[in-house]
């Protein structure tokens, strides 16, 4: 049964630069069911990041309509995306965007702060979702005494601890060494395994490999989708 | 409401660590709160120490009495115009009294020097010697603790008899009862009558050493070239205001001045003082309005400027904040309360020192200074007014910061 999570109608994005307007994303359409894997590759500068981002509710199309589990996400406010980004979606970067001077704990504990939960429910999950990680052991150190794969753990279990529907990850390995990368991509395919949807940039074969579909981004568009089910 | 909470405590726990991350930089921030809180609230304390003991003063002053002088109370840096005047006597004073109702007004003389008080090897220097009349017992409201006061014919012969304070009582005496005792007043002696209710004491004087004898025997003893006052207590204040009249057209008269000549003499009321004290007052509260309304402006703008660097340093954690679903609302919440932090701690470290302040000047002065509680709810409201005015912009700033932007900030 198909079960549509993400659905993308004719999504563009255009940057006013000072000179031309780029044109980042041309009228792309893009449909993702739960429990997919998915990777996108693509040259520098073809629109993986931005197709990521609107995806994530941190930036928004120029055009077209984007439902997320049904809801239109092209007509919210920035309060909803805020929720949205919250409670729905679990976000990896590159740079892992931690906190520098908070520890591990808190950077998981993060998002449930702003969802408002107390602070003994939000220990409880945060410590869940780090040990999901394999790092309950570093709980509380803080990101610049842990090394870059535990650093992308950490932000991992925080992208994790809200139960989102959708993990979202802009070249999770790109600055990690390729044994370390190799690690992270062991967890992403466990939490694939158990269920999650994931949507993940990378410009590496061998990480792209482990998705079960692959969508290559040219130029803004979508030129080829792999292993659609 | 719950959420809320939970989301205040971690902006509280943001800004202070932001804060302890930076402790010169907030420190110096909060120097313009501190002066301008420091300022209003010290002057309310010096002002409301200055009105303690100014009303206890003034209430030794009645309110309804005129006090006839040769001095005015409030000269405007001419006081040598007043020493040609010719003293006021006590011709003066009974023509007031024969020419007056005492039903309207009750009249009495004041004369008072510094003797040297005797009594068995005990001796007290300095006391105030005062002469009175029957009516002094009226006018200066004094009330007897012990034995009697002066009877008319005590008054009328002049006699070497003494109404004693109760500090003499206490000292001279050493309690024991001094009745019908025979003192030394400069020599003289006299018989004690009397000891007059406890008054306590008011500004480093002790209104209970002070003596009272008959006027005619204060001139008889002490000599009688002296200018004395004339104090006239209106019984319904309703009339001090004719009452004062009739007194200037009398004393005029009694003193022989043809129409058109200036008064040379001077009638004193409590009511002087209060409104020259009243508008001294009130100028410090203007000045010290100013002065800390100046210094909480260049305070505020301190603030919105540090906030505004802040936001800036903090791009980045902004950005990461936004990305894991903060609200332009808690992200504008975060600054304020960082802003409001600052200025409550410069407040608070502004009441300490005012505290300090309070009790250096209890030190070196003899006014009982005290921090109204109302000057502290001041200096904290104040605090808390430019934390919210000055830090709206900054906040409303980091708010509305784009969040790829930010994450992507250095
Ligand atoms: N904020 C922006 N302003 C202007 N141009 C941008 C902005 N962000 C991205 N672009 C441009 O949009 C295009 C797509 O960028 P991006 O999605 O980051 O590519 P990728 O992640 O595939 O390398 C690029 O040409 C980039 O220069
Ligand atoms: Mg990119």
């Amino acid at each position: 049964m198909k079960d549509i999570l993400i659905d993308l109608r004719q999504i563009s994005k255009v940057y006013d630069t000072d000179k031309v307007p780029v044109h980042a994303l041309r009228n792309v359409d893009l449909q993702i069911n739960h429990n997919e894997y998915v990777s996108i590759m693509g040259p520098s500068g073809s629109g993986k990041s931005t197709l990521m981002n609107i995806i994530g509710c941190l930036d928004t199309p120029s055009e077209g309509s984007y439902l997320l589990e049904g809801a239109e996400v092209h007509t919210m406010d920035d309060n909803t995306l805020a929720r949205i980004r919250n409670k729905k979606i679990g976000f990896v970067f590159q740079t892992f965007n931690l906190l520098p001077r908070a520890s591990a704990l808190h950077n998981v504990e993060l998002p449930l702060i702003y969802s408002g939960l107390s602070s003994q429910e939000r220990k409880k999950r945060a410590e869940e979702a780090l040990d999901r990680v394999k790092l309950s052991h570093r709980k509380d150190h803080n990101p610049n005494e842990l090394s870059g794969g535990q650093r992308q753990r950490v932000a991992i279990a925080r992208a994790l601890v809200n139960d989102p529907s959708l993990l979202l990850a802009d070249e999770p390995t790109g600055n990690l060494d390729s044994e370390t990368g190799a690690d992270i991509m062991k967890l992403f395919d466990e939490l694939h395994n158990n269920g999650n949807t994931i949507l993940m940039v990378t410009h590496e074969e061998h990480i792209a490999a482990h998705a079960k579909r692959t969508i290559h981004i040219l130029d803004g568009q979508i030129a080829q989708d792999k292993g659609v089910e | 409401m719950l959420a809320w909470l939970i989301k205040l405590k971690e902006n509280i726990m943001i800004a202070v660590k932001a804060l302890k991350q930076h402790k010169m930089r907030s420190v110096l921030t909060t120097l313009g709160i501190i002066i301008g809180v420091l300022t209003v609230v010290s002057v309310a304390s010096i002002i409301s120490g200055l009105n303690k003991g100014f009303k206890d003063k003034l209430s030794f002053l009645g309110s309804n009495t005129l006090y006839i002088q040769k001095y005015p109370w409030m000269t405007h840096g001419e006081w040598y115009k007043y020493r040609n005047r010719p003293d006021l006597t006590m011709n003066n004073y009974e023509y007031l009294r024969d020419h007056t109702n005492s039903e309207q007004v009750v009249i009495a003389p004041s004369v008072s020097s510094h003797r040297e008080v005797k009594f068995d090897g005990n001796s007290l220097t300095d006391v105030p010697i005062n002469g009175v009349t029957k009516e002094s017992e009226i006018v200066s409201n004094m009330v007897i603790d012990e034995g009697r006061f002066f009877t008319n014919l005590e008054i009328d012969r002049r006699k070497n008899r003494v109404v004693i304070g109760y500090a003499i009582k206490e000292k001279l005496f050493e309690n024991k009862d001094p009745i019908g005792i025979r003192i030394r007043i400069d020599g003289n002696s006299f018989y004690v009558i009397g000891v007059m209710e406890k008054k306590g004491k008011f500004l480093g004087n002790n209104f209970d050493i002070n003596a009272y004898i008959p006027v005619g025997s204060f001139f008889k003893n002490f000599g009688y070239h002296r200018s004395i006052s004339i104090e006239a207590k209106v019984m319904d204040a309703a009339n001090l205001k004719p009452v004062k009249e009739k007194l200037r057209y009398l004393m005029r008269f009694a003193r022989g001045l043809k129409p058109g000549v200036e008064d040379n003499f001077s009638i004193n009321q409590q009511e002087t003082i209060q409104q020259q004290y009243d508008s001294l007052t009130s100028g410090l509260y203007t000045a010290a309005i100013g002065i800390g309304t100046l210094a909480l402006l260049v305070g505020g703008i301190g603030i919105m400027n540090i906030m505004l660097v802040s936001v800036t340093e903090r791009q980045k954690e902004i950005g990461i904040r936004k990305s894991i679903g903060a609200t332009n609302r808690i992200i504008s919440f975060q600054f304020l309360v960082e802003s409001i932090i600052i200025c409550s701690l410069g407040g608070m470290i502004a009441l300490l020192l005012s505290y300090f302040v309070a009790i250096g000047i209890q030190a070196v002065t003899p006014f009982p200074a005290s921090i109204p509680l109302w000057s502290i709810f001041m200096g904290l409201g104040f605090s808390w007014f430019v934390g919210i005015f000055f830090g709206l912009y900054p906040a409303h700033q980091a708010a509305k910061l784009d969040p790829i932007e930010s994450l992507h900030y250095e």
